[in-house]
């Protein structure tokens, strides 16, 4: 019996190149296999059965970071080798949660790599390292993001280049960023772009639940009460909130008055929302952009479609689709696929 | 501001004659709509009575309320983002925050006032400022009440040039609702204006980027975007931090587009050198304003020494961001002004000056002292001089080569105590800043 190996090894090995050759170290073999092993290890990624999403940026220079507002940790700092790029993964993925993210420094020319962890949480509200580094979209600003984006798929890319890395044989993707993004105008539809600053909020603390959760699901109604009782009639079990969670408010509150208060407040009420949605069952938003209630079970009888594959939040999530007075509902699977539906 | 206006020409006046020997004379150039003839009678009466501070007072009350009316027609708005006064709002009555002397900063800033009358009106503040506040231990004289009377009148109750203050007020709008291009006529005209107008357009453009959203944060990015290059070599080292600060501060609070457009900005000057790491100069900025704010107010010897202290209180290591402020504050209360300083707070400013190392003294004033408006506004009485020197000496930082050449003739005359040679080279770089040669 002949057996044939199928591996991505040739087209993730020239994405690289691509990448690495816009950086000072090009056609670099130690480098390129030290990022095929994070790109790996990241995939899917496990601490004591906890699985990790780190975020790793890799630069040439420590002149990069002085681009943007960072604290940094050195971790370690080596000559260069293979292992020492799988070691930083092993040392640094534990750490890197709680908006902290992995950072390279690799010199191609005194042939050291550092590492270590960095956060571009200054204050609440601050944006992302991801945003930081790559929304900028200043090609001159060398550097490469490497990420789970969901279902043991890695994004690698600069400013420029993009290439996913699907190491679930999977040929469909489903960008949970992009889609996150979706979800949270629909949750702030009251708010135009001059709210910018707190939809970015609600989709950095979404992403980070999705990432820490076994799954969730998400339903966003218009906030009216003939409608939000029409939605409770057709769910049950759950929590309805008395006061519901007013994110829009906490926001607001803080950008106005600023004081530490404002910011633990919003931090602890943020805190509770991520709870309630990595808590079994559907958690249902307004699209005033409050936190309605959480906990809830939809009528299965709702979805017509008898040859449904999958669980029972599939299930719920088909179902929920099929109500009147959902404007949207959002769904990521125990193994991380996303789908998303809107009206 | 597509006309014939130039911002920094002097403005042209009609000059009151020299020879006027009587207050009635001089108070007959007021006009009427400032001053009413049952006020003009009241200054009058009040001086021949010699009632000389009562009647001096008056008249520069009159005179004070009258330029912050003409500044408060330009937007309580644009009057906080020159004064860098985040925390004001169009609401605000503008004397609650417009100290007298600020407004003679802001008129002769803004071409109401020419440089002469900014200054004889700078000194004029001071005296009325001591005899005020009780630290006189004479009566305001007959011959300075005059002066003040004169003064008063000259500058700022008979007629006024507002055609400049307009003038720069309309292209503020245009800058937050247009978008500009290099080869736009204005645009051409602030690049090479003195450097207190390229550092208000900056101003006016980072407010908008940091509070307003929308089309008016746009265009600001836009122009800040168009300008920045050929603005940043004449740009001081506070406002590149200023930059720095504002891109730091919009990352900080999640505007991703502000973020980016200032980043594109300074990528183009390579001007990341200028972002802080932390936020925390933004405290240190913020109180360092309060101090000098407190040194040019009313009753400044009485309230210098809790300001300063709250300053202190921050600690010696100084952001980078916010070292030029500091220092400022601190020599703003250490030198003092025309009549002394205050006894209680100069020694606290003193040990915090002391702290600074001699590297930092030589940035000081290899990049900084010549665009520095505070620090050479106190360098100017034999005694502010001549506590300098000490200061420096005290330090360590006595000998210096390496500066540019007016920096080096100034810091050599300091260090030299020659407070005839200092008084007039820091005259020349303060004028340099708001006057075209």
């Amino acid at each position: 019996m002949t057996s044939t190996l199928l591996s991505q090894l040739s087209e993730v090995e020239a994405g690289l190149d691509a990448l690495l050759s816009s950086m000072s170290y090009p056609n670099n073999e130690v480098i390129r296999k030290g990022l095929r092993d994070i790109i790996e290890m990241i995939s899917d990624y496990h601490e004591e059965g906890t699985p990790l999403f780190p975020d790793v940026i890799v630069a040439d220079s420590v002149d990069f970071f002085k681009t943007f507002n960072n604290n940094r940790l050195k971790v370690a700092k080596n000559e260069m080798d293979r292992g020492e790029f799988s070691l930083a993964i092993k040392m640094c993925a534990p750490l890197a949660v709680d908006g902290w993210g992995i950072y390279f420094i690799i010199s191609g020319q005194d042939n050291s790599i550092e590492y270590g962890v960095l956060t571009t949480e200054l204050q609440v509200l601050s944006l992302d390292l991801y945003e930081q580094t790559m929304g900028a979209e200043i090609p001159e600003l060398n550097c490469l993001f490497i990420r789970n984006v969901g279902n043991k798929v890695v994004e690698v890319r600069d400013v420029r280049h993009q290439f996913l890395v699907a190491l679930n044989l999977s040929d469909e993707y489903t960008p949970m960023d992009e889609t996150i993004k979706q979800l949270v105008d629909i949750i702030m539809s009251d708010k135009d772009d001059r709210e910018r600053e707190t939809k970015n909020y609600l989709a950095k603390a979404m992403q980070q639940t999705m990432n820490e959760g076994h799954g969730n699901l998400i339903a966003v109604i218009q906030e009216d009460e003939v409608v939000i009782q029409s939605t409770l009639d057709n769910l049950h079990g759950g929590i309805c909130l008395d006061s519901p969670i007013d994110l829009s408010y906490l926001i607001s509150d803080y950008r106005n008055i600023h004081s530490e208060e404002q910011s633990l407040r919003l931090r602890s009420y943020t805190n509770l929302m991520k709870s309630m949605l990595n808590f079994d069952g559907i958690t249902l938003f307004s699209d005033h952009g409050k936190v309605l209630g959480y906990h809830f079970i939809v009528n299965n009888n709702l979805v017509t479609d008898e040859h449904v594959q999958g669980g029972a939040r599939t299930r719920a999530y088909l179902a929920l689709c099929n109500l009147d007075c959902i404007k949207a509902c959002f769904m990521k699977s125990q193994d991380g696929k996303v789908k998303f539906h809107s009206k | 501001m597509s006309t014939n206006v130039i911002l920094w020409q002097n403005p042209e006046k009609d000059v009151m004659p020299t020879d006027l020997e009587t207050v009635p004379d001089v108070i007959a150039y007021a006009n009427e709509q400032y001053l009413s003839s049952k006020q003009q009678n009241q200054i009058v009466n009040a001086f021949n009575q010699k009632s000389y501070d009562m009647s001096a007072e008056f008249a520069w009350k009159k005179a004070i309320i009258k330029l912050r009316k003409s500044l408060e027609k330009l937007g309580v708005d644009f009057i906080a983002e020159l004064l860098g006064r985040s925390d004001i709002s169009e609401y605000t009555p503008i004397d609650e925050f417009l100290t007298d002397r600020k407004a003679i900063d802001l008129a002769e800033q803004l071409g109401i006032i020419g440089k002469t009358g900014a200054l004889k009106l700078k000194h004029n503040y001071e005296l009325i400022n001591h005899f005020l506040t009780g630290e006189s231990d004479e009566d305001l004289s007959k011959k300075d009440a005059f002066n003040i009377i004169y003064d008063s009148v000259q500058y700022i109750l008979s007629e006024q040039n507002e055609d400049v203050a307009l003038a720069f007020s309309d292209f503020r709008n245009r800058l937050l609702s247009d978008t500009i291009s290099l080869q736009d006529v204005d645009a051409q005209q602030i690049l090479v204006a003195p450097l207190f107008y390229i550092r208000t357009v900056c101003i006016i453009m980072l407010n908008a980027i940091k509070k307003d959203k929308g089309v008016r944060q746009e265009h600001a990015l836009a122009n800040l975007n168009t300008l920045i290059k050929d603005m940043w070599k004449s740009l001081a080292e506070s406002d590149r931090y200023a930059i720095g600060l504002a891109y730091s501060t919009v990352s900080a609070h999640g505007d991703d587009l502000a973020s980016k457009g200032l980043k594109q900005a300074l990528m183009k000057v390579h001007g990341f050198d200028y972002v802080p790491e932390t936020t925390r100069s933004t405290t240190f900025k913020n109180q360092a304003k309060k101090v000098i704010d407190t040194h040019y107010a009313y009753n400044n010897y009485y309230n210098e020494p809790a300001a300063v202290r709250s300053l202190e209180k921050l600690g010696s290591i100084i952001p980078a961001p916010a070292f030029q402020d500091c220092v400022d504050a601190y020599l703003c209360v250490y030198l003092g002004n025309l009549y002394g300083r205050s006894i209680e707070a100069y020694p606290i400013a003193e040990k915090e000056l002391l702290k600074i190392s001699v590297d930092r003294w030589h940035y000081f004033f290899k990049d900084i002292i010549h665009q520095d408006q505070y620090a050479l506004d106190h360098i100017y009485t034999e005694n502010q001089i001549r506590n300098f020197s000490e200061l420096l000496k005290n330090v360590g930082y006595t000998s210096d080569s390496g500066l540019p050449k007016d920096n080096q003739n100034l810091y050599n005359a300091i260090i030299n105590g020659d407070s005839e040679k200092a008084k007039r080279i820091a005259l020349i770089l303060y004028n340099r800043l708001k006057y075209a040669e």
